[in-house]
């Protein structure tokens, strides 16, 4: 995706929301820091949701703000004064000492001692379950993730070969449709199986709509407009999609109409056009 | 350009409490409002606004700018604390999580917005197209995915994406409109 297929992807949008995945996340970030286009489009996006938040403050009660300062004491003052772990080394010359060559009291002595290695080994333990539990968890994820990439990329694939399938076909005819008026520049294209009369639409350049407008294909017959249907918006503007068959056609158009579509052609909204 | 406030996450970094402060002044109405459009209930409200500013306080470190800007990470910390409590507190008293299908089904008969006026809290911008509202109260407020908003309102999943997009530059049209 270049810069302004990412801003006109709304995936920007969903990244300041928090609504991506990491990897998502991941292009997100590479972007921004690459492309001035990109930051400056995201600094944008996050400066409308400040604001709006902002514009829409509710100031919370006064005595808020000493409480979250008198939890932030009492967090520092934790950290300042936790006891420290008692070190097994300092215990030992204490149970030296007392221990004055009586049997017992060196059994004593050894019982604690083997306790305080049996503890930490137990601790140990512990540790490393907890660490193969979390790395269980990690790679099932893992798994999960590459399962869902998995289907993603079947789909793509699955709709890459039938798209190949219609632009490879000998019998369909290829007509590139190229941009007019403000449009100079844009492309797209069309693929006419003349025989079957069905008709297949590329998009290509054409850019993203607003709601409430929706591209429509015109087939001009003996100078007369006739319907192809609307181009859908969306996933699937993005691809190949299949329009109303067309028995005969000397060129077709596209025109920007309200979404739905519209029973005659708005002239002045033409965008691209192509002679077959 | 909003001030940038990057420098104030330095510094409490470094352990600056006056810098959390001065945060603390310019944002917790801010923080407040997402709050309570979030959990809508001025007691919760308040008790997420403090656990907010305490993890802004200990994870500041954790502020990555190549991330985004300090209010948008604020924001996020805010937001999902105030989504966790909500589905912590809706577990607690039903057993299940509020459903998506309740949240759009009060959405379309406008209970949210007399919730919300209820509690003294009201929207500046109001003119916002109802698709458009909805899509910020699902995704903003709610926090649920594009999919999950797609699998439960019916709206394709691209038409979802699109307009999320559309929503937000309208808001940003509006914002300009009513500076």
């Amino acid at each position: 995706m270049n810069a302004s297929e990412l801003i006109a992807s709304g995936l920007l949008e969903a990244y300041v929301l928090g609504q991506v995945s990491p990897d998502e996340a991941r292009v997100v970030q590479a972007s921004r820091a690459s492309d001035p286009l990109v930051a400056a489009e995201l600094d944008a996006v996050e400066g409308s949701l400040q604001e709006f938040a902002v514009r829409n403050a509710v100031p919370p009660p006064a005595a808020s703000k000493a409480a979250i300062f008198d939890r932030i004491e009492e967090l520092n003052s934790k950290v300042k004064n936790s006891t420290p772990v008692i070190p097994i080394t300092k215990a030992s010359p204490m149970v030296a000492a007392r221990s004055t060559g009586s049997f017992s009291t060196w059994l004593a002595a050894a019982s604690i001692a083997a306790l305080v290695v049996s503890a930490a080994f137990n601790m140990i333990q512990y540790g490393q379950l907890e660490e193969a539990r979390t790395e269980v968890a990690r790679l099932e994820n893992d798994k999960a993730v590459l399962a869902e990439d998995m289907n993603v990329q079947r789909a793509s694939f699955e709709q890459s070969q039938n798209q190949l399938a219609v632009v490879m076909d000998p019998q369909r005819k290829a007509i590139l449709l190229n941009g007019v008026g403000n449009a100079v520049g844009e492309q797209a294209r069309i693929y006419w199986d003349q025989k079957a009369t069905s008709v297949h639409m590329d998009p290509m350049t054409l850019a993203d709509l607003p709601a409430g407008q929706q591209y429509q294909l015109w087939a001009l017959v003996d100078g007369q407009p006739v319907d192809a249907g609307v181009i859908e918006k969306g996933e699937a503007f993005h691809g190949l999609q299949r329009m109303k068959d067309v028995p005969q056609a000397q060129a077709f158009a596209v025109t920007i109409e309200k979404e739905g579509g519209s029973p005659t052609p708005t002239l002045e909204a033409m965008v691209v056009m192509g002679q077959v | 350009m909003p001030v940038d406030d990057s420098p104030l996450i330095e510094a409490i970094q470094q352990g600056d409490q006056k810098a959390l402060a001065t945060l603390y002044d310019a944002y917790s109405g801010a923080l407040h409002g997402v709050i309570l459009r979030v959990v809508r209930n001025t007691d919760l409200a308040q008790e997420v606004l403090q656990d907010t500013f305490v993890k802004i306080w200990r994870s500041a470190g954790a502020y990555d700018p190549a991330k985004g800007r300090p209010f948008t990470w604020m924001m996020n910390i805010a937001r999902n604390t105030a989504i966790d409590m909500v589905r912590s507190a809706a577990v607690r008293h039903s057993g299940s999580v509020r459903s998506l299908d309740d949240v759009v089904y009060r959405i379309g008969h406008d209970d949210v917005r007399e919730k919300m006026d209820d509690a003294g809290v009201k929207d500046v911008v109001l003119d916002l197209k109802a698709e458009h509202r909805q899509l910020i109260e699902l995704a903003y407020y709610q926090g649920f995915s594009q999919q999950e908003i797609a699998d439960n309102t019916g709206i394709p999943l691209g038409t979802v994406k699109s307009r999320t997009r559309a929503a937000l530059l309208e808001l940003r049209t509006q914002l300009k409109d009513h500076r």
